[in-house]
């Protein structure tokens, strides 16, 4: 089994977050990074630039808070991850009025459906891809390559990828429906602007299973203010969802000297059958 | 599911040049009667002379001129079973000509696929652009690009018996296990995967992105060695140094009887690999492949892939789990 975290909304458990036994993380100090006296990651040093002076967001990323894990009585409790999680990633509308997001009426229902059912069916469980906005919310690592016309975001889950064109081409016209969509991305001064079109339906946008269709039009803006951090504003405009727009602030933690592994999500994967097992329970 | 292989010989013809040849030409055709393109060919002249090689054409005919004699005769094609004739005599001046049926070793045609059109796409691939090697920020060959690449013919690797067993077990089950069955790698060299795929050269990273399999595997190139006990990998860990315009890539740390081809060809977890990546101009690309695994293997055997640039596409997304019922499908002997 690989190092897939399974998240279940309500209790966030996080089985298999942390590394297995057998395997160990790499550590190598690596080229580039600022680093204090003592040889510790300076993470507070100035953002590192492209060739052509923009920021380079390179690095191995996670989200730079911690997850809330909760108990048996239901209150909070550390995970015992050393991966960070947003906790938006259980609701991404956890911070904004009313603590959820302007839903619909159906997609309120599908929402509180997919509560009740403790988030069973969410792709993420089946190996499936965890689309933006919520790769840059679950507790795994991406490691983000930034080429002047070129941004690739990958995965340790599954082995899985994101490009984000920067070389000034238009949406094609006529876009396959994706998991990540197209994405293309231009600079407003230091962030990097990223819009994406061309969604499947029904995609989830966090665990309790916030829906997003294919009408949906998402845009970044991705700062990395310092050598160790990374800012990201999220904006969804999806009419056929969400009664407006919404906008929500996502972090994001370097995590220095080490690597992504090697991770095949679907190498004896039982939790999607386990977890349908529980269904109506 | 990762469409399968149609691994073609990549060896050029080399005619030998006597006096007086004769001609062998023939058409090679599969069971259905679709023809066979891009077959690779021996004709060894009996008891004991020399061998000539050739590669059949996209329409699926070869023609080998050879000194008159006695040969035998092997066409292959990845795949196929091994057509094998001996006592062909070929005349001076004459054309001996000959059909050849191919079987196939494993159908996957009840899941849609059509070898033929597949090594059409191979064999039929528009000229790449021409122009000179693209330069990184540090003078280095950039080798970014979507390429095309195979045929490529893991033919020939010297097996321990334990691995040929495995491997003729493998065969005799119709790749029931074949890992892209279950939407995991193909190999342990993603160069082997087939299809189009994405390099990234980032000056610290090499990228490489399949379309049509699990999925991105990085070539570390900030001089890092390997980690002592890294893996075990699918894909193994790699790390790459510049020999002047050549990447020189390095991989070890890789799970034991993984697969190196589609027709299950095994590897243990002692597997070396290096491949040496050159970019001679804009079009084309070049992998010269190194296996060395003393746990699998008598002997260590190189092999070259060719790749094409395909500019102005991308890849496509591909999520193999989505739906898959190829391992339902994949029903063995």
């Amino acid at each position: 089994m690989g190092r897939k975290g399974r998240t279940i909304a309500l209790a966030l458990v996080l089985t298999g977050a942390a590394s297995p036994g057998v395997a160990q993380w790499l550590r190598y100090p690596t080229e580039g990074i600022p680093r204090t006296a003592d040889g510790t990651p300076n993470l507070a040093a100035p953002a590192p630039r492209l060739p052509d002076g923009k920021p380079d967001l390179s690095g191995v990323w996670h989200a730079a808070q911690t997850p809330p894990c909760l108990d048996s009585r239901g209150e909070e409790r550390p995970c015992g991850s050393a991966v960070g999680g947003s906790p938006l990633g259980g609701n991404l509308g956890r911070n904004l009025p009313g603590g959820k997001l302007p839903y619909q009426p159906w997609a309120a229902k599908l929402t509180e459906d997919r509560l009740k059912d403790r988030s069973i069916d969410d792709p993420h469980v089946r190996c499936m891809p965890d689309n933006p906005p919520r790769h840059w919310t679950l507790p795994h690592l991406t490691k983000a390559l930034h080429t002047p016309k070129l941004l690739v975001l990958m995965y340790e889950v599954n082995a899985m990828y994101r490009q984000i064109f920067l070389d000034g081409r238009p949406f094609p016209a006529d876009m396959n429906p994706t998991w990540n969509g197209y994405s293309v991305g231009h600079w407003e001064g230091d962030a990097l602007v990223v819009e994406t079109r061309g969604f499947r339906d029904d995609l989830w946008i966090d665990t309790q299973g916030s829906p997003m269709s294919s009408a949906g039009k998402m845009t970044e803006k991705i700062r990395r203010p310092n050598f160790g951090s990374l800012e990201i504003e999220v904006t969804i405009d999806d009419p056929k969802t969400y009664t407006k727009p919404f906008t929500v602030r996502l972090s994001e933690q370097l995590e220095p000297d080490t690597e992504i592994l090697d991770e095949f999500c679907l190498e004896g994967e039982k939790d999607y059958e386990r977890l349908q097992r529980t269904r109506g329970k | 599911m990762l469409r399968p292989l149609i691994l073609v010989a990549l060896a050029a013809g080399t005619a030998a040049a006597q006096s007086a040849p004769g001609t062998i030409r023939a058409t090679v055709t599969d069971v259905p009667g679709g023809l066979v393109p891009g077959v690779s060919v021996e004709a060894k002249r009996e008891p004991s002379g020399p061998t000539i090689t050739g590669r059949g054409d996209a329409r699926g005919t070869y023609t080998i001129d050879a000194p008159a004699g006695t040969y035998e005769l092997s066409v292959n094609a990845p795949g196929m079973k091994s057509f094998r004739r001996s006592g062909l005599i070929v005349s001076a001046g004459q054309t001996l000509r000959l059909d050849v049926r191919l079987e196939e070793t494993v159908s996957l045609r009840t899941l849609g696929e059509d070898p033929t059109a597949i090594a059409a796409t191979y064999f039929n691939r528009p000229e790449p652009p021409k122009g000179p090697t693209p330069r990184l920020t540090n003078g280095k060959p950039d080798l970014t690009g979507v390429w095309l690449g195979g045929p490529t013919d893991l033919g020939g690797i010297d097996f321990q018996p334990w691995a040929a067993a495995l491997l003729k077990e493998r065969v005799d089950n119709n790749v029931k296990d074949w890992p892209p069955t279950f939407c995991q790698p193909a190999s342990a060299v993603p160069f082997f995967t087939g299809g189009f795929f994405k390099l990234v050269h980032h000056p610290s990273t090499l990228v490489f992105i399949v379309e049509n399999a699990t999925a991105f595997t990085q070539m570390q190139l900030d001089g890092r060695p390997h980690p002592p006990g890294v893996g075990p990998y699918w894909l193994g860990h790699q790390v790459g140094r510049w020999d002047g315009d050549t990447l020189v890539v390095d991989a070890v740390g890789f799970r034991d009887r993984g697969w190196l081809g589609f027709s299950g060809q095994p590897h243990s977890d002692k597997l070396h690999v290096v491949e040496r990546l050159r970019r001679p101009d804009l079009g084309h690309l070049e992998i010269e492949i190194t296996l060395d695994d003393p746990g699998a293997f008598q002997k260590t055997w190189t092999g070259t892939l060719k790749a094409t640039l395909s500019p102005d596409i991308e890849l496509q997304e591909f999520v193999c789990n989505e739906n898959n019922k190829d391992a339902a499908h994949m029903v063995g002997k």
